[in-house]
């Protein structure tokens, strides 16, 4: 209940609180003193729950035969990733979201940073395939010690197109996720394909200190 | 792969695997052709929004946030398709509406398709704005912060637009006979 709020205002928001199940004990004894008090509110908390019980119980229609079909028959042949992962409205820096999913054994893979230099919002395939890669100049090494992965992500090469190598031996299925922003610095993220919980993150930055 | 997180289906869905799409699609294309007709009052409109509701988020999976909710996205985009679908309507479309009146059948009381049929006209009564947050609200299950997040709006401000459309919908259903009033 806010500041300047009416009796009728707070009368309100109690029993919307109450049809959308989130009144808590203080407005539960505050709301059931107000029932008890005055039978206008009875009515309009008998009206608003009768309303609100209706529109829950109105059928949940099946979608039409064959929709389903049409939408997914209707669907470009190109990868999502060939259309998007470019700059988006709300970031200032080139975007990049490499997933590279995958359960159980062990991944070594590299990932070149080279679309921070394209001035096409689109990029092919090839440029996101991983390679096999040494490790042994590495710049800056992320250390990952999970439950669900062991192992490094490592950031090396030159710092205007830095490449991702990542190294790691998984008990399930996570994704390494990673952003290069225009000041040089490489968000990783390690996340739970489950869960999608984010079990690990940290940035790396060829040249800082760690 | 049913078990799988939305944002894991996105990532898999990116690194090339179409299935994974697909899945999202069974996922939410039910509770999205609902929303639609709610909105729209319309089987062949809510369809064909559906449709490009699931083309958009396609060939847009590559600039989704992960640190957004995916279901949070694809409601806004389906709700802005709806609104879109309304205003390519002319203006006298939105008043061919049934709307039953709430007399009793023959055994004296209204059974449940008449109350829905009932409500839905009411909804559709309603102005957009309102319409949306009862859809968002009683369609989608979204939590008040989800619709705020989905309308890009406070959350007091969705909080009223909801009150007042239920308190809408109330007297819209006593108008017309119905018990709510």
């Amino acid at each position: 209940m806010g500041v300047g709020m009416t009796s009728q205002d707070t009368t309100l928001e109690l029993i919307n609180a109450e049809i959308d199940g989130v009144l808590t004990g203080p407005q539960r004894a505050e709301l059931n003193r107000l029932l008890l008090a005055d039978p206008s509110v009875r009515a309009l908390r008998d009206g608003l729950t009768r309303t609100c019980r209706t529109l829950e119980e109105m059928p949940r229609e099946d979608i039409p035969s064959g929709l389903h079909e049409a939408i997914v028959t209707g669907l470009p042949v190109a990868t999502p990733r060939s259309h998007g992962l470019r700059r988006t409205g709300f970031t200032s820096w080139p975007l990049l979201r490499y997933a590279a999913a995958f359960g159980g054994g062990l991944l070594v893979s590299a990932l070149a940073f080279q679309f921070g230099k394209l001035d096409s919002t689109e990029f092919g395939a090839g440029q996101l395939a991983g390679t096999i890669a040494d490790a042994t100049h590495a710049e800056a090494r992320m250390i990952v010690n999970l439950d669900q992965a062991r192992g490094s992500i490592t950031l090396m090469g030159a710092a205007e197109a830095p490449q991702v190598v990542t190294s790691l031996k998984s008990s399930q299925s996570v994704s390494i996720v990673t952003r290069l922003h225009e000041d040089g610095w490489v968000e990783v993220q390690v996340v739970d394909d489950v869960t999608d919980k984010v079990l690990q993150r940290g940035n790396l930055r060829i040249g800082a200190e760690h | 792969m049913n078990d799988e997180s939305d944002g894991a289906l996105v990532r898999r869905t990116c690194s090339g695997e179409p299935r994974a799409f697909e899945a999202l699609v069974r996922r939410h294309e039910k509770t999205v052709f609902n929303a639609a007709l709610r909105m729209l009052h319309d089987r062949e409109e809510a369809r064909d929004v559906v449709q490009t509701v699931f083309l958009k988020v396609y060939e847009h999976l590559g600039e989704y946030d992960p640190s957004h909710k995916f279901y949070s996205w694809i409601y806004r985009i389906a709700l802005n398709e709806s609104i879109k679908s309304l205003q390519r309507r002319k203006p006298t479309a939105a008043l061919d509406v049934e709307t039953p009146d709430g007399t009793p059948g023959p055994e004296g009381a209204f059974d449940q398709r008449q109350l829905s049929d009932g409500m839905a006209a009411a909804i559709m009564s309603l102005r957009t704005e309102y319409r949306a947050v009862i859809v968002l609200r009683h369609f989608m299950d979204c939590s008040y912060e989800d619709m705020a997040a989905i309308l890009e709006l406070p959350e007091k401000t969705v909080k009223s637009r909801l009150f007042s459309a239920r308190q809408l919908l109330k007297t819209a259903m006593g108008t017309r006979g119905w018990a709510s009033e």
